[in-house]
């Protein structure tokens, strides 16, 4: 998988250079909004990461350009104001997301597995498997080594998220957008109760821990190190 | 109440410029008017006198033409044909002996001595006098005056006419007093509240201010310099005002800005190292420290930008009609385990449905900062009551706790921006939560009201119109 990241902001640019290299993508940078026109329109990529401020070519412009010339390349625009402008949910295509600075790289990541997995047109799997522990989408049944479990519609739709993104790491920020859809994390630990909740149901009885916190970061699902 | 209120009228300027117009009005027509009342009686009682002198001077030239029984019967007659209730005529030796006189039936005593008749000396050759006679209903003018120097005229003449007249003059008085304090009193009103009105003016204009909306200004009018200076001198304080809390808005809002970058670099690195295989254990103990304090800071920039954003206004709401009761409903389910977790009781009375437009992420921003703040410092075995009360013109949502609450000091600042009471020093937080929720409301057309019994607990209620739907 090939991303093109235009970003003038060498630093940022260098750590989602580097964690999109860790996460087994090949990256190309470019500082501007000409170069990453030049890139973009001449080499082939499944997805671009575009800031919005950008020198001699702002990134709207660099984006409208693109979809002129007919590249389709699903995008990800940044933009460091937090409010939405209309220019972007207008250019938004369903191929196309923002996330607005600052933002974890995390996220990131998980934004641009779902944008290429949705211009890919990979079939939704309708069963989500980590080791022993599987999730029907359809039945809603959750199995752990033939047994099933009992979940709450709020503990299935958490487990959901996580099995997702099975592997990687979700923060909380993202875990109270996508599974109760806010835009902030409250100050009470609902996140940390309602994962510890679930542990008891998904990890207790069984010697191989699936959920695990990572410090600073979030958490993960997966079969251990 | 009623007292207190009538003294609240009695202390305004408006009723205390006219209640002064009104009394120097009243003073100055009452003075004017009882000097010509009382020019007028002195002037009607001359002319009464001049009649007696007449009649004196008639009776003298009758005395030195046909002598003392001519002017005895002259008496009778000219009492007779005034009438004899109305004049009457004595005449007197000069020891005071009673020489004849006319009908007296009508006028009682008529004591010569009390009628003055001793008082006519040697020197005075005729006096007047006014007296009142016993009996007889009206004052009576009475003049003695010498004929001869041996012989007395006393002529009596009921005021009647004159009483009459006075009588009218002061109905009229008063009357026209009357009408002058109520003329004036009005007039008086009209005049202090034309004056006042542009005061009036840029008294509203500072009461709306000061409930929050800056932006007014006092229009300006052509009335009266006076006024106009004070409210383009009120225009162009509020003008400074603006511009000095515009300017430290904007450099705080900078200030967040600009730490964005270098916090999201920060964090970026940091993540990289934390979820790195190649990273060994003490460094990803270190990069977690960094990502936990640069979330905290980027919560802090962000939530101050937040109240920024809220607080320019409604412009930036993404309104839409939602059901907040559903949305509450979902928040308190959102706590619940933490509650079961730390030992609290959250009862919910919310009716099945309630519509409002509102920004919902900002809506559930609000309500949960407000849970929050519940849960921080409500200690185990508190209880947690959240209740939404719909009525015609608005929706209330308390939210009331059993926790620690908060002093009477404290309670006028806890929606300051990064205010902290002392009792929350040390729990987490950066006294931002409740002055979002408040620019939330407020941007809403809404507000927010805090009470607390220190050791009781704490209600805030959140109070949102109900917006046209």
């Amino acid at each position: 998988m090939r991303i093109l990241l235009v970003e003038d902001d060498r630093r940022i640019a260098d750590f989602i250079l580097k964690g999109l290299k860790e996460a087994g993508f090949a990256a190309d940078h470019a500082l501007n909004g000409e170069d990453g026109l030049h890139l973009a329109s001449t080499e082939p990529y499944d997805a671009a990461i575009i800031d919005i401020m950008l020198p001699k070519l702002d990134g709207l412009s660099l984006i409208e350009e693109l979809r002129g010339q007919q590249i389709n390349t699903p995008i990800i625009v940044l933009s460091a104001k937090r409010s939405v402008d209309d220019r972007i949910k207008g250019l938004q295509t369903g191929s196309d997301d923002y996330l607005t600075k600052p933002f974890s790289f995390s996220e990131l990541l998980a934004r641009i597995q779902a944008l290429i997995r949705r211009a890919s047109r990979v079939s939704e799997p309708t069963d989500l498997k980590v080791a022993d522990l599987s999730l029907n989408l359809i039945s809603r049944e959750v199995v752990r080594a033939g047994k099933t479990i009992d979940m709450q519609p709020l503990e299935f739709a958490l487990l959901e998220y996580l099995m997702r993104n099975a592997g990687r790491v979700v923060s909380k920020t993202m875990i109270m957008e996508h599974v109760w859809d806010y835009n902030f994390v409250p100050q009470t630990n609902v996140v940390e109760v309602r994962i510890s909740k679930l542990r008891d149901k998904i990890d207790k009885d069984f010697d191989l821990k699936l959920i695990h916190t990572v410090r600073g970061a979030g958490y993960v699902i997966k079969a251990a190190e | 109440m009623l007292l207190k209120q009538l003294n609240k009228i009695c202390n305004t300027l408006a009723f205390r410029l006219t209640f002064m117009y009104a009394a120097i009005f009243f003073m100055s027509t009452f003075v004017a008017l009882f000097v010509v009342y009382l020019l007028s009686s002195s002037i009607i009682l001359k002319l009464t006198d001049q009649e007696l002198l007449k009649e004196h001077k008639e009776f003298s030239s009758l005395y030195k033409q046909n002598g003392l029984a001519a002017i005895i019967n002259a008496a009778a007659i000219e009492a007779e044909s005034e009438g004899p209730e109305r004049m009457f005529y004595r005449i007197f030796s000069k020891s005071g002996k009673e020489l004849g006189a006319s009908d007296l039936s009508a006028w009682g005593d008529l004591n010569p001595n009390r009628t003055g008749l001793q008082q006519l000396g040697e020197k005075d050759n005729l006096i007047f006098l006014s007296l009142d006679i016993p009996k007889h209903p009206h004052d009576t003018r009475i003049m003695n005056a010498y004929i001869e120097p041996d012989l007395i005229l006393q002529i009596g003449v009921s005021l009647e006419e004159n009483a009459h007249f006075l009588g009218a003059f002061r109905k009229i008085f008063a009357i026209s007093m009357i009408s002058v304090l109520l003329i004036a009193a009005g007039v008086g009103w009209f005049l202090a509240k034309r004056a006042l009105v542009g005061v009036e003016e840029v008294t509203r204009a500072a009461i709306q201010i000061s409930g929050g909306t800056l932006d007014l200004r006092v229009p300006i009018k052509a009335r009266g310099n006076e006024i106009e200076e004070l409210a383009q001198t009120f225009n162009q304080m509020l003008d400074r005002i603006q511009t000095l809390l515009t300017e430290v808005r904007e450099i705080t809002d900078n200030i967040a800005h600009d730490l964005k970058s270098p916090v999201t670099r920060m964090r970026g690195i940091a993540e990289l190292t934390l979820n790195s295989s190649t990273s060994d254990k003490s460094s990803k103990s270190l990069a977690a420290n960094i990502v936990e304090d640069c979330d905290r800071l980027l919560q802090m920039i962000n939530t101050m930008l937040d109240i920024s954003e809220a607080e320019a206004g409604a412009a930036k709401l993404n309104l839409e009609k939602a059901d907040i009761a559903t949305i509450i409903q979902e928040a308190i389910e959102l706590f619940e385990p933490s509650a079961e977790e730390k030992g609290l009781t959250v009862s919910s009375k919310i009716p099945e449905n309630c519509y409002a437009r509102i920004d919902i992420q900002a809506f559930q921003r609000m309500v949960v900062n407000l849970l929050d703040n519940a849960f921080k410092y409500t200690p185990s075995s508190g209880t947690i009551t959240i209740a939404v009360k719909n009525s015609e013109s608005k929706v209330d949502i308390v939210i009331q706790d059993t926790g620690i609450g908060i002093s009477q000091e404290d309670l006028p600042h806890i929606f300051k921006r990064l205010y902290r009471c002392d009792k929350s020093r040390s729990q987490a937080g950066f006294g931002l939560g409740l002055s979002l929720a408040q620019a939330i409301a407020r941007s809403h057309g809404g507000g927010i009201t805090a009470e607390s019994l220190p050791g009781n607990g704490s209600t805030f209620t959140i109070t949102l119109p109900h917006l046209t739907l």
